[in-house]
């Protein structure tokens, strides 16, 4: 693929036909350099955010996202999604980055990510949740947000339909600040916009294929997507849409697609663990797992 | 099972038939008497069958449909009555449902969930994100931890996103599954 066309059509925003009636006119060579410069800042932008960058934009954007909806006061339950997390993100790519997993205080059923590592699923869903292996693909498919750098690309993307260059101007026009920390906060909070806003279907498809790849590393039964977006498709026709899985798009629709790529493909590993007794005491609010509940055998 | 979970639910899901579960069949599909490929055939389903949904193990559904059980592929099966009435009933309760035409995505406000216009009304919490930070675990100890909860690791190569320009609509947004982003 092209990049610096894909580049430039995202730059300038020439979708439409309109666009083409002044190709002509604006073609011209000092035009055209100008704008493959831009273009190519536009789509290295993301590059241009280093690691630690990226960390701090993400506690910025994550710190935002608290404001609003603070952690579920259980501290048993946010040790744990942090263990099943990190496990799962540790069969990523990018098992270093400083990976944390939280509940918070909201009813509806969500889920959302930000650059750098930090992934928030909302009481609601985690209610809605009955199993091990439906916890981790659901946060195997925020993992894949964060480990392909979908924010970033869509702050990226942000960036370019406001017809600026890269991030660091998106931060400067977001609020006229020039130092670097005002920099930080600035794409901290796009970052957070984001996140509640969603990312494109091309990314939520991709975060589910890959999510129940690394939810088949990390030992389940990858299936479990499939069973969470079921679960959504339900609760959807069943409250009237009320409370969506807002950010993230149609489950029937993502389930066509799982079915076009993942098909069958993932079938050796359907037989992986589904339940585990540290999550069913978690769920019971018995915060010593291991020594009270007896072993449920595992199914196949 | 699902029964203690029932009890956290809220009202607006009790009164769906949320414990009876159906759904129907996309194709036409051979039910089976085990959730395996070769199991013997116990009836064949055609495309758009409303079955029950009994329960799920693996890649595999057990369902029953006009008196007969049996399973299928997950896969097969979409859950709810297919209908896309959704967006009406919730513009019918005062809800704002927006679609962006770019990138196609439905977004809803006015629920209680965390919006943008709720984002804008909060100033960020650092003290919270310390605290998050707190509950955090490493690699290693969640490796451990994960064995004691008996997991292993397994090789499982990627796999490429297809099928998504079609339900979308709008493939050519798609950068994501491009050969760039991929390792
Ligand atoms: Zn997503």
């Amino acid at each position: 693929m092209n990049k610096i066309l894909l580049s430039l059509m995202l730059a300038s925003g020439c979708m439409s036909s309109a666009c083409a009636l002044d190709l002509g006119k604006l073609l011209t060579t000092e035009n055209i350099n100008k704008a493959a410069d831009f273009a190519k800042n536009a789509a290295d932008a993301a590059k241009d955010i280093s690691p630690e960058a990226e960390v701090a934009i993400g506690d910025e954007a994550a710190a935002k996202l608290l404001g609003a909806k603070p952690l579920v006061n259980n501290p048993a339950l946010q040790r744990y999604v942090n263990q099943v997390g990190v496990w799962v993100a540790s069969q990523s790519e990018k098992p270093n980055l400083p990976w944390r997993f939280a509940v918070i205080e909201d009813p509806t059923v969500n889920s959302f990510a930000t650059p750098g590592g930090n992934i928030l699923i909302t009481k609601g869903l985690w209610d809605r949740l009955s199993s091990e292996a439906e916890l981790a693909a659901v946060l195997g498919h925020e993992i894949t947000h964060v480990v392909k750098q979908h924010h970033l690309r869509a702050m990226k993307s942000e960036a370019s339909r406001k017809a600026l260059g890269n991030l660091a101007d998106l931060a400067v026009s977001a609020k006229g600040g020039g130092d670097k920390r005002q920099l930080i906060g600035n794409l901290g909070k796009g970052a957070s916009e984001i996140a509640v806003r969603g990312l494109d279907k091309g990314d939520e498809y991709d975060a589910d294929v890959y999510g129940m790849v690394l939810t088949a590393r990390a030992g389940y039964n990858p299936y479990a997507m499939v069973t969470v977006l079921q679960m959504l498709e339900r609760f959807n026709s069943n409250s009237g849409g009320l409370e969506v899985f807002n950010t993230h798009s149609d489950p029937r629709a993502r389930q066509d697609v799982i079915e076009a790529s993942v098909g069958d493909k993932l079938e050796p590993y359907a037989g992986g663990v589904e339940q585990t007794s540290r999550f069913t005491a978690i769920k019971r609010g018995n915060t010593k797992p291991a020594a009270v509940t007896p072993k449920k055998p595992v199914k196949r | 099972m699902k029964i203690p979970f029932m009890a956290a639910l809220l009202p607006a899901l009790l009164t769906g038939a949320a414990l009876a579960e159906s759904g129907s069949v996309i194709r036409n599909t051979e039910l089976r008497q085990k959730p395996f490929s070769d199991a013997a055939v116990v009836a064949t389903v055609s495309s758009g069958t409303q079955v029950e949904i009994l329960s799920r193990q693996g890649a595999w559904m057990n369902v029953s449909s006009n008196g007969q059980a049996g399973w299928v592929k997950m896969l097969s099966v979409r859950v709810g009555n297919g209908s896309s009435a959704d967006a009406g009933s919730v513009i019918g309760q005062g809800v704002k449902v927006a679609t962006t035409g770019s990138s196609g995505k439905t977004v809803t406000t006015g629920v209680k969930g965390l919006s943008e216009e709720e984002l804008s009304h909060s100033q960020p919490d650092y003290g919270e994100l310390e605290r998050m930070k707190g509950f955090s675990t490493t690699p290693a100890d969640a490796g451990k931890q994960a064995n004691l909860a008996r997991l292993t690791a397994v090789q499982v190569p990627e796999i490429a996103v297809s099928g998504s320009s079609g339900s979308s609509g709008n493939g050519s947004q798609n950068p994501s599954s491009n050969p760039q982003m991929r390792r």
